[in-house]
C-alpha cells in the first residue's frame, strides 16, 4: 500500500469513528464504545509491559483502581477541579508503580507474575480497609463528571451524556494508541524489546534494565490509571471491585489473543473477546468458557495472535507476488 | 481465642493439601498451575454429585471417586495441555492455565449452575477442646490432612517412584540418562497432584460451601505458602502452610477478616522482598 493512501486511510478511519454518535443515535452502542476504549487502554498498557518489555504484569487492574480512587478523593473529598484531578490520577498509578518495580526487579518469570498478582490484591485489599478514606465496600457514590471544555468550533462541550463523553474517550484513547506507536518505534522501545529478548545480553551493550523495567511500569501504570480515572468520571461509582484482579487478567486475555506485542492486538483481542459478545448477548459463562478455549488456542496454534496470523498471510501474499 | 486457632489450624492443614499439589507440579515442570485451584472445586463438585447418588453411608468411597477422577483429570490435562507446550516461553504454559481456569469454572457454571450447595459430612457431634468446639468433621479433616502430608513426603523421600520425580525436576535429560521416562514422571506427578486437589476439594467442601468460584481463595493461599516455603519443597510447603494459618488467624483475631488478605499476601510479597526462594527453597 503506497503511503499516501495509508494516511489517509487513518485519517477517514479516525473521522468515522469520531461520526459513530452523529449517525448512531443508539444510547447502547455508544455506552459500549465507550467501555470498549476505556478497557482497549488497559489492554494497551499491559502489553506494553507484556509484549514489549516481557513482564507479565498482573497488576494492572490495581493501577486502575488507583487511578479511579484518586480522581473520586481527589474531586469529592479535596475539592479539586476535575482536570487536574483526572491527570493526578494518573501521576499517583504511576508513583506506586515506582515501589512495586523496586520489589519487583530481582524476581524472574513466574516469580514475576504472582508477586504483581499478590500486589493487585493487597490493592483491592487496601482500599476496602481503608474506611475512612475510601468508605470501604460500599465504595463512593455520586463521584462528578469531568467538567466540560470550551471549544472554538463547537462553543461550550458538557461531558454529561453518553454521546458528549464519547468522542473525549475517543480522543484521549486515539493519543494513547499514539504514544505507544512512537514509543514501540522509538530508541526506547528498542531497548524494552532487547530486555524482553535477553536481558543479560542487552546489559552486556550498556543498557540499565532495571532503568527500563521501571519506565515501563511507570508509563504503563499511568496510562491504566488515566484510563480508571476515566471510568469513574463516566459511571460515577466505584467500589474495591474497580481494582478487581480480573481486570488485569481480562487484558491478558484481550492482548494474547490479539497478538503479544503489536500495537493494535490489544484492541483488536477486546473487540473479539470484550465488545462482540457483549452485542451478541452471549452468557458470560458461555463467553468464559469461549476465553479459555479461544486463549489455549492461539497459545498452541498462533503465539503471536491474530496480528500474528494476518501478518504472516501479508508476507505469503508478497512472497507469491515476487516469484 | 482457642476456637478461632483451631478452626485456622484446619483451614490451614486443607491449603497445605492443595499447596502440595501445586509445589509438585512447579517441582516438575517449572509451571505455577493457575488451574489448580478449579481442580480443588471440581474435586467438592464431584464430592456432592457422587455424594448425591451413594449416600452419605458411602463416604469413602465417595472420596475415592474424587480422586480418583481429579487424578484422571490430571493425567489427561498434562497429556493434552501442558504436554505440547513444554519447549514453549515460559509464559505461554502460565497462559494456558488461565485459559483452563475460564473453561474449567464455566463448565462447572454450565452444569451446575451458580447456587451455593454444601457437601455434608458423615460425622455427627462435636467435642470441647481448650473452651473452643470442634466437630468431629474439623477432626476428621485435619486428621486426614496430616495423613496425608506424612504420605506424600514419604512418598516423594522414600520410594522408588519419588526419586524418579526428584531426578526429573532436577534435571530432565539427567534423569533420561539413568533411564529415568521423564514423561511417565511428569504424568505420574499431575496424577498426583490432582489426586491431591480432589481429597482437599471435598474437605474444603465441609467446612465452606460449594460455589464455581471457590477454587480461587484456596489457589491464591497455596501460592503464598509455597512461595514462603519455597518452591518445590515439600517441608518448605507444609511449613508455610501453618506460618500463613497462624498469621492469618493473628490477623482475623485482632483486626477483622477484611485483613486476613493483605497479611497473607503482603508476607508474600516480603518473603520475595527479603528472600526470594522461600524458607526451604532450593539456590536456582
Amino acid at each position: 500500500m503506497p503511503g499516501r493512501f495509508r494516511v489517509i486511510s487513518y485519517f477517514g478511519i479516525i473521522l468515522a469513528l469520531y461520526l459513530i454518535p452523529v449517525v448512531v443515535r443508539i444510547d447502547y452502542v455508544i455506552n459500549l464504545l465507550i467501555f470498549f476504549l476505556i478497557w482497549s487502554m488497559v489492554a494497551l498498557s499491559f502489553n506494553l509491559l507484556f509484549g514489549y518489555t516481557g513482564l507479565l504484569s498482573i497488576a494492572q487492574g490495581g493501577f486502575f483502581g488507583i487511578g479511579a480512587y484518586a480522581y473520586a478523593l481527589l474531586v469529592m473529598k479535596a475539592g479539586w477541579p476535575t482536570w487536574p484531578a483526572w491527570v493526578a490520577g494518573g501521576i499517583v498509578s504511576a508513583v506506586v508503580s515506582l515501589p512495586v518495580s523496586a520489589i519487583t526487579f530481582k524476581l524472574k518469570g513466574h516469580y514475576f507474575a504472582i508477586c504483581t498478582l499478590a500486589l493487585s490484591l493487597i490493592i483491592t485489599g487496601t482500599l476496602t480497609i481503608w474506611r475512612d478514606l475510601t468508605n470501604g465496600s460500599l465504595g463512593l457514590v455520586g463521584v462528578p463528571p469531568i467538567r466540560g471544555i470550551f471549544l472554538p468550533w463547537a462553543g461550550q462541550v458538557s461531558f454529561r451524556s453518553t454521546f458528549s463523553f464519547y468522542p473525549l474517550t475517543l480522543t484521549i484513547f486515539l493519543l494513547v494508541l499514539w504514544v505507544t506507536y512512537l514509543l514501540a518505534n522509538s530508541k526506547v522501545g528498542r531497548t524494552f524489546q532487547a530486555i524482553r529478548e535477553n536481558e543479560a545480553l542487552s546489559s552486556s551493550v550498556g543498557v540499565n534494565p532495571n532503568y527500563h523495567k521501571a519506565v515501563c511500569f511507570f508509563i504503563s501504570a499511568m496510562i491504566s490509571g488515566l484510563a480508571g480515572g476515566l471510568y469513574a468520571s463516566y459511571i460515577g461509582f466505584i467500589h474495591p471491585m474497580t481494582s478487581d484482579v480480573f481486570i488485569g487478567l481480562f487484558a491478558l486475555v484481550c492482548t494474547v489473543v490479539g497478538g503479544t506485542g503489536t500495537i493494535l492486538g490489544p484492541v483488536i483481542g477486546n473487540l473479539l473477546l470484550g465488545t462482540i459478545p457483549e452485542i451478541l448477548r452471549i452468557d458470560p459463562v458461555v463467553r468464559n468458557l469461549i476465553f479459555g478455549i479461544v486463549l489455549i488456542v492461539v497459545v498452541r496454534v498462533a503465539p503471536k495472535g491474530i496480528m500474528g496470523i494476518l501478518k504472516a498471510k501479508r508476507q505469503r501474499a508478497q512472497g507469491s507476488r515476487r516469484v | 481465642m482457642s476456637q478461632y486457632l483451631i478452626n485456622g489450624l484446619v483451614l490451614s492443614s486443607i491449603y497445605i493439601l492443595v499447596a502440595l499439589g501445586l509445589t509438585l507440579v512447579y517441582s516438575i515442570l517449572d509451571v505455577p498451575n493457575f488451574a489448580h485451584g478449579e481442580l480443588v472445586m471440581l474435586g467438592a463438585y464431584i464430592g456432592v454429585f457422587s455424594l448425591g447418588i451413594v449416600g452419605v453411608t458411602n463416604y469413602f468411597l465417595v472420596l475415592v471417586i474424587s480422586v480418583l477422577a481429579l487424578a484422571a483429570l490430571g493425567l489427561f490435562l498434562e497429556k493434552f495441555i501442558f504436554r505440547p507446550l513444554r519447549s514453549a516461553p515460559p509464559a505461554t504454559m502460565f497462559i494456558a492455565a488461565l485459559g483452563l481456569v475460564y473453561i474449567l469454572q464455566s463448565t462447572v457454571q454450565l452444569i451446575w449452575g451458580k447456587e451455593w450447595l454444601s457437601l455434608r459430612s458423615p460425622f455427627m457431634g462435636a467435642i470441647k477442646l481448650a473452651g473452643a468446639t470442634v466437630t468431629y468433621t474439623r477432626v476428621f479433616i485435619f486428621s486426614l490432612s496430616c495423613l496425608l502430608m506424612i504420605l506424600i513426603s514419604l512418598f516423594v523421600y522414600r520410594t522408588w517412584l519419588g526419586k524418579g520425580i526428584r531426578a526429573v525436576s532436577q534435571s530432565e535429560s539427567g534423569a533420561a540418562l539413568v533411564g529415568i521416562n521423564s514423561n511417565r514422571m511428569i504424568s505420574l506427578t499431575f496424577a498426583l497432584s490432582g489426586a491431591l486437589a480432589g481429597v482437599a476439594g471435598i474437605l474444603l467442601g465441609h467446612v465452606t460451601f460449594v460455589f464455581p468460584a471457590m477454587g480461587f481463595s484456596p489457589l491464591l493461599r497455596a501460592f503464598a505458602i509455597i512461595i514462603i516455603g519455597g518452591m518445590g519443597s515439600i517441608p518448605g510447603a507444609i511449613i508455610g502452610g501453618f506460618f500463613i494459618g497462624a498469621i492469618e488467624t493473628l490477623s482475623v483475631a485482632v483486626f477483622s477478616a477484611e485483613y486476613a488478605d493483605i497479611f497473607a499476601f503482603g508476607a508474600l510479597v516480603l518473603t520475595l522482598i527479603i528472600r526470594p526462594r522461600g524458607l526451604m527453597g532450593k539456590l536456582e
